[in-house]
C-alpha cells in the first residue's frame, strides 16, 4: 500500500499494477505446473522403483527358496540395463546379500542402520530413502505367508532434477516474457487514459482560475472518461446559468435597494416643500380670508385637505420603507402580552369604546418586538375601523401552533370584502373602500405582509362580505413555542 | 519491488518441492555375520516347485521349530533334482528328505536314515497319457516321445523305465526319454502334447488331479509300476544324535495330533515312520537290477 501511495501518478499505478499482476498471477501458475510436475515425476520414479523391486521379489522368490545364489545373481543381472539403477540386491532376513548387481556383494552383510532396520521391519513394502536425487525401496519376497527375504531397489532422479531444472528456466522466461508484454499493454493503455483524464484536470484547473468558459473535449469511444467529461461539461453548463442568475438576482437586490433609498429620500425631500404648502395656506386662510370670495375659499380648503392627505401617504411610504430597511433585534415575544397592549394602545387612539374584544392565548415566538407591535397595531386599527358601523363590534385575537408555524389572527366582524379581491389586500396602497367610507391610505396590510416576510413568514386573508374579516400571519415557530402547540390548538381553532 | 521478486522467486523455487537433499550415500556392507543361532537346514528333493514346496512343508518346519525351540530349522528347496543333488552330496543339508535313491546315496556321503514317509504302497511309478492319444499298449510309445521330471527320479523315472524296458521297450532306442525338471512339468508336457506319455509318481499326480480338475480329466494312468520303498529322511552325521533323535520322534508321532494330520494330508501322506539305513537295502537291489537291464546308473554328482 505504502508503495501504491509514493507512486502518485495513477499512470504509474496503473503499470505497476498490471505488470506486477500478470508477474504474479505467471509465476503463481508457472510454479503450480512445475509442482505438479514435480510431483507426477517423482510418483513416477516411486512407482517405477516398486515396479522393479516388485519383479525382482517376484523373479527371485524361487531362487531364494532354493538358496540358488548363482541363479539369483543372474536374475538381477536382467535389471541392470535400468539406466537409473544405482544398485538391486537381494538380502536374506538376517541382512546377507544374496545377490547385488555389483557381484562383489555378495555374501557381505549390510551393516548401515537403514539397512539394519529395513530386516527388522515388517515384511511390507519399506521406502528408505525418498529424496529429490534417489529412491531407494525395499520388498519383501515371500513364500505363501512366509518371509524368506528382501529385494531392495535404488534409482536415481537425475533425469528429474534435470527435466525440473529446465521446465523452470522455461517458466521463468515464459515469466519474464509475459510480465514484458503486460508492461508495454498497461504502459499504452496508461498512456491513453492519462491523456484523456488529463484533459479533464485541465478544464477543472481553468474553472477553478475563473475560467466559466472553458469546456472539456474528449474524442474517442463512447466510454466512461467520454462520459464523464460529457457529464463534466453539462455541469459547468449549469454553473454557467447559475452565476447568470446570481449576478441578476444581485443586480435586481442592488436596484431594489436603490429604488427603496430613492423613495425614502423623495418622500423624505417632498416633505419640506409639502410643509411649505400647508404652512402658506394655513396663513393664508388664517390671515387673508376676508380677502376671498366663497369660491376661493372652498378651493383653499381643497389644498389644505389634500396637503394633509399627501402628507399622510408621504408619512405611510416612510413608515413602509423603514420597515424594510430597518435592523432587526430578534428576541423571545411574549405574543399575547404583545396584543393586548397594542389593543389597550388602538382602543384609546380610536376612542372605540364600546368594542367587545377577546383575546386568547398566543403563543410566543422569536421576533423584533417593535416590528410585531407594528403588525398587530395595523390588524387591530383595521378590525376597529371596518367594524365601527356595526352595533355590537366584536374582535377576536388568537394563535396556535401547526406544524412548524405559530399562526396568529384577528378577527372582526365588520363589513369584510369579496374573497375575488383577496390577492389586492396586501398591496401597497390597495384599497377595497372607498377613502369617503373609511379613512387611510392602504399601507397598514402592506407593512404587515413586508413584516412577516423579514420574518420568514406569510399573511392572508379570509372573509365573507358583510359578516367580517380574519387576517392571519404565521411565523416560524421557534423551540420556545413548540411547547404550546398541543396545550394551545383546540382553544384556537375554537377561535378561528 | 525488490522484496515482490523476491517473493515471486520463492513461489517458484518452492515449486521444486525436494530440493537442498544432499545425495545419500547407499548401504554399507560388512563381511562380519551377525551374531545368529546356527541354523539346521531341512532340505525336500524337489517333490514341487520351489513355492508349491514351501506352501506343503513350511509348516512342518514350523512345527520343528516350535517343538525344539531351543534349534532353529530352515527349509530349502531345490529349483531340480541336479541342484538338490549337488549340495546334498556337498553335505550342505542338515536334515534331508530325499527320494529313496538319492537316501542311499547320501549314506555314502555321511547321512544316515532317521525316519521315512509312510505308504510305500504309493511309491510306484505311472505313466500317463492324453485320453485321445489311442495309446493302449507299452509298444505304441514307440518312436514317441516320454517325459521324467529327472534322470535320478526313482519313482518317476527309474521304475517307470525298468517298467517299459520289461514290458517290451527298448527304453534307449524306442523312446525319445526327455527330462524336464519337475514333476508338474512332467504332467504339462503330456497335457500338451509335446510328449506322447509323461511319468510322475501318485503325489504329484493327486495334486494335479486337485488343482487342474479339468486338464486331469483330459489325462489317465496308462501304467503303474510294483511299489518301492518311499522317501527317506536323513540327518548329516555330525548333527547331534540327540537332535537327530527329537526330530525323527516328531516325525513319526506327526500323525497322532490333528495338527500333524492337517498337514500330512497336503502332502498327502498318512504318516512317517521310523527307519534306518538298512531299510533302504532294497533300493539298491533294484539300483542293481535296473543298471543291469535299462542303463548305467550316474554317478552321484558333488
Amino acid at each position: 500500500m505504502r508503495i501504491f501511495r509514493e507512486l502518485q501518478s495513477f499512470k504509474r499505478q496503473i503499470v505497476l499494477t498490471y505488470t506486477a499482476g500478470f508477474f504474479l498471477l505467471i509465476g503463481v501458475f508457472a510454479a503450480y505446473l512445475v509442482q505438479i510436475e514435480s510431483g507426477y515425476l517423482y510418483r513416477d520414479s516411486y512407482n517405477e522403483a516398486a515396479g522393479l523391486a516388485g519383479s525382482l521379489a517376484a523373479s527371485s522368490a524361487s531362487w531364494v527358496l532354493a538358496d540358488d545364489l548363482v541363479g539369483l545373481q543372474e536374475v538381477i543381472r536382467a535389471f541392470q540395463s535400468h539406466p537409473e539403477l544405482r544398485y538391486a540386491m537381494v538380502l536374506s532376513p538376517s541382512g546377507r546379500v544374496l545377490a547385488h548387481t555389483d557381484a562383489a556383494k555378495v555374501g557381505l552383510f549390510v551393516s548401515d542402520p537403514q539397512s539394519l532396520a529395513l530386516i527388522k521391519a515388517p515384511p511390507e513394502k519399506q521406502t528408505i530413502a525418498d529424496s529429490a536425487s534417489a529412491i531407494d525401496i525395499a520388498l519383501p519376497i515371500v513364500a505363501g505367508i512366509r518371509h524368506i527375504a528382501w529385494t531392495r531397489v535404488a534409482l536415481g532422479r537425475k533425469r528429474i532434477i534435470h527435466n525440473l531444472r529446465r521446465m523452470i528456466v522455461s517458466s521463468a522466461l515464459f515469466m519474464l516474457l509475459a510480465a514484458a508484454l503486460a508492461f508495454l499493454s498497461a504502459w499504452a493503455i496508461a498512456n491513453r487514459l492519462g491523456y484523456r483524464v488529463g484533459s479533464l484536470v485541465q478544464v477543472l484547473e481553468e474553472v477553478q482560475a475563473g475560467n466559466f468558459n472553458a469546456r472539456a473535449g474528449v474524442a474517442g469511444a463512447s466510454d466512461e472518461i467520454t462520459k464523464l467529461a460529457n457529464g463534466l461539461n453539462r455541469m459547468l453548463d449549469a454553473l454557467a446559468q447559475s452565476e447568470e442568475l446570481r449576478q441578476h438576482a444581485r443586480a435586481l437586490e442592488i436596484a431594489n435597494r436603490e429604488l427603496e433609498s430613492f423613495s425614502y429620500s423623495i418622500s423624505h425631500n417632498l416633505n419640506v416643500p409639502l410643509r411649505a404648502i400647508d404652512g402658506y395656506s394655513r396663513i393664508l386662510q388664517n390671515e387673508h380670508a376676508d380677502k376671498l370670495d366663497d369660491e376661493g375659499k372652498r378651493l383653499l380648503n381643497v389644498v389644505r385637505n389634500n396637503t394633509v392627505r399627501m402628507g399622510n401617504l408621504i408619512d405611510d411610504i416612510l413608515r413602509f420603507t423603514r420597515t424594510g430597511r430597518q435592523g432587526m433585534k430578534i428576541s423571545e415575544v411574549r405574543m399575547e402580552e404583545l396584543a393586548r397592549d397594542a389593543l389597550a394602545e388602538v382602543k384609546l387612539a380610536t376612542g372605540a369604546s364600546n368594542l367587545q374584544a377577546d383575546i386568547g392565548h398566543l403563543p410566543s415566538v422569536r421576533g423584533d418586538f417593535s416590528m410585531l407591535r407594528e403588525v398587530f397595531k395595523n390588524l387591530l386599527s383595521n378590525a376597529i375601523k371596518f367594524s365601527r358601523l356595526k352595533q355590537a363590534p366584536k374582535i377576536q385575537i388568537g394563535g396556535y401552533i401547526e406544524g412548524d408555524e405559530a399562526i396568529y389572527f384577528v378577527k372582526d366582524n365588520g363589513i369584510g370584502f369579496d374573497m375575488k379581491y383577496a390577492d389586492n389586500l396586501f398591496g401597497v396602497f390597495q384599497r377595497l373602500h372607498g377613502v369617503e367610507e373609511f379613512e387611510g391610505t392602504g399601507i397598514g396590510l402592506a407593512i404587515v405582509k413586508r413584516i412577516a416576510g423579514r420574518h420568514g413568514g406569510r399573511v392572508w386573508a379570509e372573509s365573507v362580505l358583510n359578516d367580517g374579516t380574519a387576517i392571519y400571519f404565521a411565523l416560524p415557530a421557534g423551540d420556545a413555542a413548540a411547547g404550546e402547540a398541543v396545550k394551545n390548538r383546540g382553544q384556537s381553532r375554537a377561535l378561528s | 519491488m525488490r522484496k515482490l521478486l523476491l517473493g515471486l522467486t520463492l513461489i517458484v523455487l518452492a515449486a521444486c518441492g525436494r530440493d537442498g537433499e544432499s545425495e545419500k550415500s547407499g548401504p554399507r556392507f560388512t563381511a562380519q555375520a551377525p551374531e545368529a543361532a546356527k541354523e539346521y537346514i531341512f532340505a525336500i528333493h524337489p517333490l514341487h516347485n520351489p513355492i508349491r514346496l514351501f506352501e506343503i512343508y513350511g509348516p512342518l518346519i514350523d512345527y520343528l521349530n516350535r517343538n525344539i525351540p531351543e534349534t532353529k530349522f530352515k527349509l530349502e528347496a531345490s529349483r531340480n533334482y541336479d541342484e538338490f543333488d549337488k549340495k546334498l552330496y556337498a553335505r550342505k543339508f542338515d536334515f534331508a528328505l530325499p527320494n529313496p535313491y538319492q537316501t542311499l546315496n547320501s549314506l555314502r556321503h555321511g547321512y544316515h536314515v532317521i525316519a521315512k514317509m509312510g505308504d510305500d504302497h504309493k511309491f510306484t511309478g505311472i505313466v500317463l497319457v492324453r485320453r485321445d492319444s489311442g495309446i493302449r499298449n507299452v509298444a505304441d510309445l514307440k518312436g514317441k516321445k516320454v517325459s521324467y521330471p529327472a534322470r535320478t527320479a526313482l519313482a518317476a523315472t527309474m521304475m517307470p523305465q525298468y517298467y517299459f524296458q520289461t514290458h517290451g521297450l527298448d527304453v534307449n532306442r524306442d523312446i525319445e526319454n526327455l527330462y524336464v525338471g519337475s514333476q508338474e512339468s512332467s504332467i504339462m508336457n503330456v497335457y500338451l502334447g509335446t510328449v506322447a506319455a509323461g511319468v510322475t509318481w501318485p503325489l504329484p499326480w493327486e495334486a494335479f488331479q486337485k488343482e487342474h480338475p479339468n486338464k486331469a480329466a483330459e489325462l489317465e494312468v496308462k501304467w503303474e509300476t510294483e511299489p518301492l520303498i518311499n522317501n527317506g529322511v536323513v540327518a548329516r552325521d555330525d548333527v547331534p544324535e540327540t537332535l537327530a533323535s527329537r526330530v525323527a520322534h516328531l516325525l513319526d508321532t506327526l500323525h497322532t495330533t490333528e495338527e500333524g494330520k492337517a498337514m500330512l494330508a497336503r502332502m498327502p501322506l498318512s504318516r512317517f515312520e521310523l527307519a534306518d539305513d538298512s531299510r533302504y537295502r532294497v533300493i539298491e537291489d533294484f539300483l542293481a537290477k535296473f543298471s543291469r537291464t535299462v542303463r548305467p546308473l550316474d554317478e552321484p554328482r558333488k
